[in-house]
Parts: structure tokens; sequence; C-alpha cells
């Protein structure tokens, strides 16, 4: 043979061998590694947060689960919210946390999550699988230095997107909820619903504002006017809300409390809207499924909150806002880790239809953004007759809420940002302790501050 | 002749053998403390100049957790509500106490015993409960405490938002510390006045001095030793107060508008909430200097001797 041919032919066969191997490499990376199914019980622990139905909800889930993975027991541990925030790091740091930990995303804001949880990727699947079933944005917060996802968001936690509401008291007013589109609406129809007392005191406020929301929709408020550069520069650590957009949203909340449409002092609020002091209730809209579980015999609807100043700004939600999130334990290994990594994968391809598991049976028990495209995939598809006012709301909210979400990029956590200083100050504001000015002067300062010294 | 010096007795002393019990009791008690009380305080130290949230940062910073808590306006306004706090609880407390007990030292028989158990029995009720049903009775404008007050002082209840209220958040909080520990103040008192000889209010009577005037001239200066003790353990109490505070204030703990934020809510906030743990770890030394002082401040008033 000419030794010209046996030269093609080498080349030839190594090309082949080259592209054979590119191939197998590539075919590998898009598959997803097989987890083993346990062969023996083994049984994982699930830190899950305790709110009204939510258990229910995700105890019906696990029954389901372990009928399809019987060797897998999952032991469900509903744990109240601040306790879970309070024990879900500090458990990492001292080896003591369960195999599934539920938790929200800005917990873990600023922080490098491949030092805390088990990467999902590419241990359960490749990132751009992973991203093929949840949108990207609530992904921001678990993913770690090194590209690969940390968690799974599945839906929304408590964020200002709109407005629970009483049907009867919105019916007896002659409003349709559906008409308001902006924030002179929503002011309009809260002077409507206002009730008084002989004495001209509020009976009624026409909206309550729960605290978290209002901080958050205070900060939306400011990026809606297009102040998000102005407000926080991420670069210096400076926060200003000595600017026109921050003392105008204040301005908003303070004309509810001025033209006594709101009594910032009639309790808490979540005490106050189920016993109808209160006709309108600023929150998420897990409150809907929320408050029909604990009074069930309330008629609820929700509306998204209106694009703020006027119906032509762009709505932008979540400037703080929070996914609830499963993570799994770095720690956990052999069965106890497949079985773990079953249940997370379950929850992401065969996503929980948590508005239809209540749907047959009682008033459903959270609504929110959903983070999981197949689900919503699914949920469009699905025929009007099967969608009740819950799906429906998820819908609305993940498909108009979820490309609003802008968030803020802040050390400083949602606890303390929100819960420890904005709303105290806005309350003070409200209460008439201090003025607008003063209170706008105290948070820049302060946020300022300590935006600063968790920078060092 | 010269008398000697007897020799001085020699007394050997005889070495007992060490009893192992003893030194493993001893020996357990001091790794106990060592491992409860020893060890996190001196960690707690060690904390005090780092940067950490436990895991992912852990950074040595010197002392400018203590810089940055000087320069904390909500710092200095929980130290400022922990000193009201201890102002209201340590003087109201030691009043209203000293004036039940002394009602109730007048009743004999059975009734006496029926009063005590009446004031004693929030004491021993658990406070996380207390706490929950006075948030109830504080409910603004329509609760119970609201009616009543309305009803029999024809206060507006506009103005009756108790809990709701900055200007009286912390004042209902105490009003309701002060009426849980009201009944172990009044047994400690009791148990003082049972002390004091009948004689001495005898002589008093013979002498014509009135009742109030024997209460302030015999009675209260012999109570002394208990004062300065009730004084004291409730100073401390009102320093490290926390479950009423967080229990009643809801969320966010230490409103409204971090009007009842108190150093014990402050520094948990900042370690759990905030995770800065060193900068909770500074809160707490700060604490642990005022504590130590008010100790210090007691020992030196029982060290004192009184005399009448």
């Amino acid at each position: 043979m000419k030794r010209s041919t046996i030269k093609k032919r080498a080349v030839l066969a190594v090309a082949f061998f080259l592209v054979a191997m590119l191939f197998v490499f590539v075919a590998a990376q898009k598959k997803a590694p097989e987890i083993k199914e346990p062969k023996a019980k083994v049984s994982i622990d699930w830190w899950f947060q305790d709110w009204p139905g939510g258990v229910n909800w995700q105890k019906d889930w696990v029954g389901k689960f372990q009928s399809m993975h019987p060797n897998i027991n999952v032991n469900l541990i509903p744990i109240p919210f601040d306790d879970l925030f309070a024990k879900l790091i500090p458990s990492v740091a001292q080896k003591t946390e369960p195999e599934i930990m539920y938790g929200y995303d800005e917990w873990v804001s600023g922080k490098d999550v491949s030092k805390l949880f088990l990467p999902l990727t590419p241990t359960l699947m490749s990132t751009e699988e992973f991203k093929e079933y949840v949108y990207e944005a609530p992904l921001k917060n678990v993913t770690g230095s090194d590209g690969n996802i940390y968690g799974y968001p599945f839906l929304t936690g408590a964020n200002a997107f709109g407005f629970t509401y009483h049907k009867d008291l919105f019916k007896q007013a002659g409003i349709d909820p559906s008409k308001i589109k902006s924030w002179d609406d929503l002011k309009a129809a809260t002077k409507k619903l206002a009730a008084y007392n002989t004495n001209k005191s509020i009976k009624r406020s026409g909206v309550l504002f729960s605290y978290t929301e209002t901080a958050n929709a205070f900060l939306d408020m400011i990026q809606m006017q297009g102040a998000r550069d102005k407000v926080f520069d991420p670069k210096t650590h400076t926060w200003n809300f000595n600017i026109p957009e921050a003392k105008k949203a204040m301005e908003t909340f303070k004309w509810f409390v001025d033209n006594k449409v709101y009594d910032p002092q009639s309790g808490d609020p979540f005490n106050s809207f189920p016993n109808k002091l209160g006709a309108m209730l600023l929150i998420g809209p897990w409150n809907v499924g929320s408050s029909m579980t604990n009074f069930p015999e309330l008629d609820l609807g929700y509306i998204l909150m209106p694009p703020f100043p006027t119906a032509d700004t762009k709505l932008v939600l979540g400037s703080v806002v929070s996914y609830g999130t499963y993570f799994v334990s770095k720690r956990v290994t052999g069965d106890k880790k497949n079985a773990a990594l079953i249940f997370l994968k379950e929850m992401i391809t065969n996503p929980v239809p948590y508005v239809d598991i209540p749907f047959y049976n009682k008033p459903p028990y959270w609504v929110g953004a959903v983070c999981n495209k197949k689900y919503i995939a699914d949920l469009e598809k699905r025929p009007a007759e099967k969608m009740n006012e819950y799906s429906r709301t998820a819908l609305t909210a993940t498909n108009k809420g979820l490309p609003a979400v802008n968030t803020l990029e802040t050390k400083i956590s949602e606890p303390i940002l929100i819960r420890q200083v904005l709303y105290p100050e806005i309350e003070s504001v409200l209460l008439g302790k201090k003025s607008i000015d003063e209170m706008l002067k105290y948070i820049t300062d302060y946020l300022t501050n300590q935006e600063k010294q968790l920078a060092e | 002749m010269l008398k000697q010096n007897p020799p001085a007795l020699r007394v050997e002393k005889r070495r007992r053998p060490l009893n192992p019990f003893v030194l493993v009791v001893a020996l357990s008690v001091l790794i106990y403390y060592t491992l409860v009380g020893a060890w996190p305080f001196i960690y707690n130290i060690w904390l005090t100049f780092r940067k950490t949230d436990m895991i992912t940062e852990d950074k040595f910073i010197g002392l400018r957790n203590y810089k940055y808590l000087i320069g904390d306006p909500v710092f200095w306004k929980s130290l400022w509500h922990n000193f009201y706090y201890l102002g209201v609880m340590v003087s109201v407390g030691i009043i209203t106490s000293l004036v039940i007990a002394a009602l109730i030292y007048r009743t004999r028989g059975a009734m006496r015993k029926v009063y005590t158990a009446m004031f004693f029995a929030p004491v021993v009720t658990s406070m996380v409960a207390i706490a929950l049903v006075w948030t109830l009775l504080y409910f603004p404008k329509i609760g119970v405490f609201a009616r009543v007050l309305s009803g029999l002082f024809g206060i507006s209840t506009e103005r009756l938002t108790f809990l709701q209220s900055t200007t009286t958040a912390l004042l209902c909080i105490m009003i309701m510390d002060i009426w849980r520990d009201t009944g172990i103040r009044t047994v400690i008192f009791l148990a003082g006045m049972d002390e004091i000889p009948d004689s001495l209010y005898e002589s008093a009577r013979i002498e014509g001095a009135s009742n109030l005037r024997q209460f302030f001239r015999i009675t209260i200066p012999l109570l002394t030793p208990q004062l300065i003790f009730i004084a004291a353990i409730y100073s401390i109490n009102a320093i490290r107060v926390y479950i009423p505070v967080y229990m009643m204030t809801g969320s966010p703990p230490g409103g409204p508008a971090n009007s009842t934020m108190v150093l014990t809510l402050f520094m948990y906030l900042s370690a759990f909430y905030g995770m800065r743990f060193g900068y909770g770890s500074a809160t707490a030394m700060v604490m642990f200097v005022i504590l130590f002082g008010l100790v210090l401040l007691e020992i030196k008033a029982f060290q004192q001797k009184w005399e009448y």
C-alpha cells in the first residue's frame, strides 16, 4: 500500500476517533446522571415552613411521592417561619441540618451557596437542563461562584405583588376590581371601602398595609419611577433615599393615613384583615390561600399591584424578592443522598400541582408566582373549566409578576433591610413620629453604613 | 527560777486520702461550667473581633464591631429602653408588691393563704402564655382593656392603642411584666415582714405611732435586705428582658417603629436575622459589662451592715 494512502487512512481514523470522543463527551454532558433508587428502606428528614394549609399540601405530595418510591420515607417536619429562618444556616454550620431543607433564596443572598448546600447541577442534571425547567431570574441567589445551581426555587414568597380583598365588601361598595389599573384607581376604591364611626374615626380601613410588603412596595415604587440607579449603587455600596422618587413613594402611603382610609394603629393586619377591619390587604398572593384556610367563610379575591404612578409606567416588583427554595444537605451520602435527589428531581420534572391537590378537596392553600416552566406550560394548556381562581392567579402572578422582578443587589439581608430598618421607619412616618424627609435621611445613612460594613 | 515557756504544741495535720467520689463530682461540675459557661464566654469574646456568618465568611476585623455598635442608633435606642425598663420595673414593682404584702400581712388565717396564692399564680404560669393573652387584652380600640378603660373613665377608644402606639407599647409590656412577678416579690416581702418582731410594733403603738408611720419607720427599714435583693434581681432581669417583648410585639419584633427594641432582641436579630454573629456577640459583651456592674453593686450593697 502506498505510503500516502496509509497516511490518509491514519488521519481519517484519528479524525473519526476524535469526533466519536467528542460525541460521547457531549452526550455525556447532556444526559442527566442516573440516580439509583435505594434498594433498602431509607428515611430522610425535610424541614418545611409551617404555614396554614402548606403543610397539608406538602403531606399530600409526600404521600404521592412515597407511593411512587416505596423505599423512600420522607419525614416532613413543619417549622414556623421565624424559627426556620433562625436555624437554617446555623444548622448547616453545626452540621445538624436535615437532608432536605425548605427556605427562601434571599436568606442566602450574598453568600457563597457552594459552601452551604449540595449542588443540584450537575449532580441531578446539567445546568442547561435545569434552566429548561426553571425560570432564570429566581436562580440568581442559588447559583454558586462555580456556575452550578444549589437550590430549586419553586415559588415566590411574601412579596408585594398585589392586594387580597373581601369580595363582599367590594360588591357592597359597587367596585369592580378589574377596573383598578392605577394607584389613583386604588385610592378612589379605598375611599369608597373605608367605613367610619359616628365620631368619624375609622371603623374599617379601606386598605391595610402589612409590614414586609409595605417596605417591599416602597422600594418597588421607587424603581417604577425609573430611580433604580439613583436609590442604590452596588459598586460604591451606597443608598440614597433623598430623591424625589422616594419622597413620592412615601407620600403615597401617607396619603392613605392623611385621608383617613388607613388606620396604622388598627393592629396586626393579619388579624385585622380576616376580621374585616380592612377591606384590602397589600400582600403576596399566598395570603389568599392562607386566609381561606384559616377563615374558610371568607370570600377573597386578589388583584395584582398596579404600576406606579400611572398606567403607562412599567410594572416592577420584587426589589427584594424571595423564592421558596428547596435545598439538599451537602453532608448527605449514599442511599439518603440518592433519596433526597430523587425527591428533588420529582419536584422539578414532575412539578407538584399544588393548586390542584387541594382543588378537588378544599380551598387551596398557596398561590404565588411559580418558578417551574413545565408547570406553567401545563397550566396554560389546561381547559378553562379545570382552572379555578387560584390557578388563574398563579398564572397571572407568574406571567406578569415574574418578568417584572428586578432585584436590588444589596448585601443586607432581607429581614434586616425590610423588617428591621425600612418598615419601622415607614411606620414612624405613618404614625406621625417622623417627617418623610427625616425618615429618608435616616434610612439613607443607616443602610449605607450597614452596606459598607458588610462589604468590608 | 525562770519559767520557761512550754514547748509549743505541734499538731500534726493528718493527710486524709482524697475521696474519689468527691473528686469525680468536683471535676464534673468544673467540666460542666467550663463547657456551658467559660467556653461560650471566651468564644463570644473571640467572635466580637470577627466578621462572620459562621460558614461562608470568617475574618478578623479587630474592634470594628464595637465601633459599629457605638455608631448604631438602634443600639442606643435599645440600651435606653432597657434602662427605662429597669427604672419602671424596679420602682413600680417594689412599691406595688410592698403595698400588697402590707395588706396581706394584716390578714390572718386561711384568707392570707388564699390572697398569697392568688398573687402567686401568674408567677408559675408560662410567660409565653401570659404574653399571648395580654396581647389579646391589649388589642387596640376594641380589646378588653380598651373597652373597660373607655367605659370606666370615658377615654376615647381612638387613644387606646396600647401595643400599637410607640408611646405606650413598652409601658404596656412593663405593666404585664410587673403584674406577673408581683406574687414572688410579695412573698419575699411577706417573709421579711414575718421576721420583724411584734414588740417593735407594740412599742411604736404605745408611743402613739400611726399605722402609716410604723410602716415607714419600722417595716421598710427592716425590709432593707429584701429591698436590695429584689432591686438587684429585677435590675438584672430588666437588662435581660426578651420573651415579653418578642411575644407581644409580633412581626417585626421590637415594634412599632423599634419603640420596644431591647438589647437582647437587638443582639438576636443582628446575629440570626442579619447573620452578623460578630456584631451580635459585641452586643452580648456590652450586656455582660452592664450586668457585671449591677452584680458588683448588689454584692457591695449586701456587704453593708444595716443598723437601726
